[in-house]
């Protein structure tokens, strides 16, 4: 066992997968004399040369797309889009080819790629430095969609995404890199796609989210806890394809949702849950599917109370789910 | 996998039964030991539970049919390998003989409780009617409406603690839990005070009774006659005797037994009176398996003292103590309720001075026992004070005419009046 950071767990397994597997590279933007501007990639250029490692020039359209075209002859490529806020150039590449690749070519073709995209806020990074914007590639089949929160994760999921033979869309939140530390076994482990975990069991509410939000809601739920309100907390950790089945089980049992996202509220992935708990389980229902989720303004704040008023935290989670129990 | 459910053994001597419902549907999920069907036996009914977990196929003999023991009465279909329940097995646990019926039956099993047959069982279930309406009066979610229609629940009795008074899936919860609190101590269930009435329904063996008594009322033209006894002698011999008999045997005689041996004598003459009539053919019986009515808290059960004929006032005596002890304790065997030839019933024990007893069907007369009350009488052109019991004796008047019953009361009243005349012979 040892006390692993989230970024420690992802350049681990940066590490780790190139070793087992010289068909993994890395590209990306000051990934390899700098290290990464987070330092995610940091020793990586040293240990597998500049062949494996490439520094790309600003342009995503570039990186994604020369991802894809190796992934199709052979290669695993793990590309690195250094902000979330700039993956627009590269969406044409990522939905119109790596996301159809597979279907449109009968699977004579895949397109085993894994894009690292650093997302989020909460670490006063203004408006183009703190975007999260999962809901843009959780719409899309072709893909999936993974989003860890914790360092076990970090590393089991990026595993078994370079494993696959599939374009994995991994976001890592930066608020999380250095925050969160956990003891990691040193024997290979992986987390299963789409499997969500449940992290605290409750019986009166649900409360669903994942990335920082996660941790918002668990602290969340222990003050819930002390007011006499038993919260389930379930950690998404892919978002598609979602764990359906894990999460109609507990609203089964609690009869209430609550969803916290961090992106702004319209058209997000928990809009998607919601209506999909309604279909499925509104028998069950004891309250109306409540959201708190970041609110519907162009970007986050540069302004550190705007930030905070934006983004969901513990408090108004709190208060959402006390007002739910009141229903 | 399909199997065939056939009727159990349900008891001994017991060949048939009548189906009375169905209690699992065509294609309903049934879970081992739910009842699949309500059977009536002579006078017990019988819920016989599934012995598998599966779906209901298909029912092979609709209510009202006549089944024989062993007889294929429906078809289910069981997923993998059954689970088999051991309520069908005779032989139980502890080695001794076991039958399924009422006993097992009328107290629930934990898991049974709160299963929608279980609320019909105990009646405290709302109607359809109530559930709807109670759905529309009451703010309520998804799941409080699903709670309401799976436990028939009507939700204008649910406390909501919710907002604005809204009912919550917790206030059905306690509502649901508190019932069964209630359920397992009934019967004081308090009813809300909007209630105007409580509506109890006929179910088990009530309904059993119900159903008897309907039968013979209607169908055997009764007539009662009434005489009274000079009860003067029999008083004064038993209370010679009862407390040296008591001393020596155990058992308190009463004058039940001397009724028995009264009833058996006057038959002699007029044996019509000891028989059973189905409608065509007169059945008159040669042995006296006389039945004796107990009422019970709730029901009234008639134990059956076979071969009184061959029995000493004694020997009845201590059988009819036993058989009460049974009932009351609600331990009959199905052989102690049949087979009864001519029935005695005591209203005087409840103070009653004349009644008109229902005949048992197919029994063709019963005597009914009043309370011996000292009266003032005319002997010998004086008024004299002596204990008088009025009897009164229902008879079938298809077979049995006016005269002929007259004439046998009046001749077992004289065998009361004269005990010293048979009894030596007979204790």
């Amino acid at each position: 066992m040892k006390k692993t950071s989230y970024i420690e767990a992802i350049t681990e397994t940066l590490f780790e997968e190139m070793e087992r597997d010289e068909r993994v590279f890395l590209i990306g933007e000051d990934i390899g004399v700098y290290g990464g501007v987070f330092k995610a990639t940091k020793g990586l250029l040293d240990r597998f040369g500049p062949e494996r490692v490439i520094d790309s020039p600003i342009s995503e359209v570039y990186i994604a797309g020369g991802s894809v075209g190796a992934a199709m002859v052979g290669m695993k490529p793990v590309p690195e889009i250094q902000f979330a806020d700039f993956i627009t150039p590269a969406m044409d590449q990522l939905i119109q080819q790596a996301a159809k690749m597979r279907y449109r070519t009968g699977g004579q073709w895949t397109c085993p790629m894994t894009v690292r995209v650093c997302c989020g806020g909460d670490v006063g990074g203004g408006l183009y430095h703190s975007q999260i914007n999962e809901q843009w590639f959780f719409s899309q089949p072709g893909l999936i969609v993974v989003m860890p929160a914790t360092p076990y994760d970090a590393k089991g999921l990026l595993r078994s995404a370079i494993r696959g033979d599939d374009p994995v869309i991994y976001f890592e939140h930066k608020r999380l890199y250095r925050w969160i530390k956990e003891d990691l076994p040193e024997e290979d482990f992986t987390v299963p796609i789409g499997k969500a975990a449940v992290r605290k069991e409750g019986s009166d509410l649900t409360i669903l989210s994942y990335g920082l939000m996660y941790h918002r809601s668990l602290q969340a739920a222990e003050s819930l806890d002390k007011k006499g309100i038993s919260a389930e907390v379930i950690d998404l950790r892919t978002l598609r394809p979602w764990d359906m089945e894990t999460i109609m089980e507990s609203v089964k049992k609690t009869s209430r949702a609550l969803l916290v996202q961090e992106g702004s509220k319209t058209g997000g992935v928990m809009a998607e849950i919601s209506a999909t708990i309604t279909e499925e389980v509104f028998d069950y229902l004891d309250a109306p599917i409540t959201r708190v989720c970041g609110i519907d303004v162009p970007a986050i704040p540069f302004a550190p109370p705007m930030e905070h008023f934006f983004l969901p935290n513990a408090d108004k989670i709190v208060t959402a789910a006390t007002r739910l129990m009141e229903y | 996998m399909e199997y065939k459910i056939v009727v159990p053994p349900l008891g001994e001597s017991v060949v048939e039964g009548t189906i009375v419902k169905w209690l699992k549907a065509e294609g309903e999920k049934v879970k081992v030991d739910e009842p699949l069907v309500e059977i009536m036996t002579d006078k017990i009914n019988i819920e016989i539970p599934s012995p598998y977990e599966g779906t209901m196929i298909k029912h092979l003999s609709p209510a009202d049919t006549v089944v024989e023991i062993g007889a294929e009465i429906a078809i289910m279909e069981v997923e993998g390998e059954a689970i088999k329940t051991k309520a069908f097995q005779t032989t139980a646990e502890d080695g001794k003989e076991h039958i399924p019926g009422e006993q097992e039956t009328a107290r629930p099993s934990e898991e049974f409780v709160g299963t929608t047959a279980h609320h019909e069982k105990m009646g405290i279930h709302a109607d359809k009617e109530a559930i709807d309406s109670g759905i529309k009066a009451v703010k309520s979610s998804p799941i409080v409406r699903r709670l309401a229609r799976e436990h028939f629940i009507d939700l204008r009795l649910v406390h909501g603690t919710g907002r604005d008074g809204r009912v919550s899936k917790e206030d059905v919860i306690n509502y649901i839990n508190a019932r069964h609190t209630i359920d397992k101590k009934k019967p004081d269930f308090i009813w809300p005070d909007t209630e105007v009435e409580e509506v109890i329904p006929i179910t088990g063996v009530r309904k059993v009774i119900s159903e008897h008594m309907t039968k013979a009322a209607f169908t055997i033209p009764h007539v009662t006659t009434f005489d009274d006894c000079d009860m003067s002698d029999l008083v004064a011999w038993r209370r010679k005797y009862v407390d040296r008999i008591e001393a020596e045997h155990g058992v308190r005689i009463t004058y039940m037994p001397f009724f028995v041996k009264a009833v058996i004598h006057a038959a002699k003459k007029f044996p019509w009176i000891n028989a059973t009539f189905d409608g065509d053919n007169l059945r008159v019986k040669k042995n006296f398996n006389i039945g004796f009515a107990v009422a019970r808290e709730n029901s009234l059960i008639v134990p059956v003292v076979r071969n009184c004929e061959q029995k000493s006032i004694l020997q009845i005596a201590m059988e009819m103590k036993e058989l009460g002890e049974k009932a009351n304790a609600d331990k009959l065997d199905i052989k102690d309720i049949q087979g009864g030839t001519f029935t005695i019933t005591n209203a005087g024990m409840f103070g009653a001075t004349a009644s008109t007893p229902i005949i048992a069907h197919p029994q063709v007369a019963i005597l009914g026992v009043h309370k011996i009350t000292d009266k003032p009488v005319a002997r010998d052109g004086e008024i004299v004070i002596r204990p008088i019991l009025n009897f009164g004796l229902s008879f079938d008047h298809r077979v049995i005419d006016g005269g002929y019953a007259v004439q046998f009361l009046r001749k077992m009243i004289e065998y009361l009046e004269e005990p010293e005349s048979w009894l030596i012979g007979v204790i």
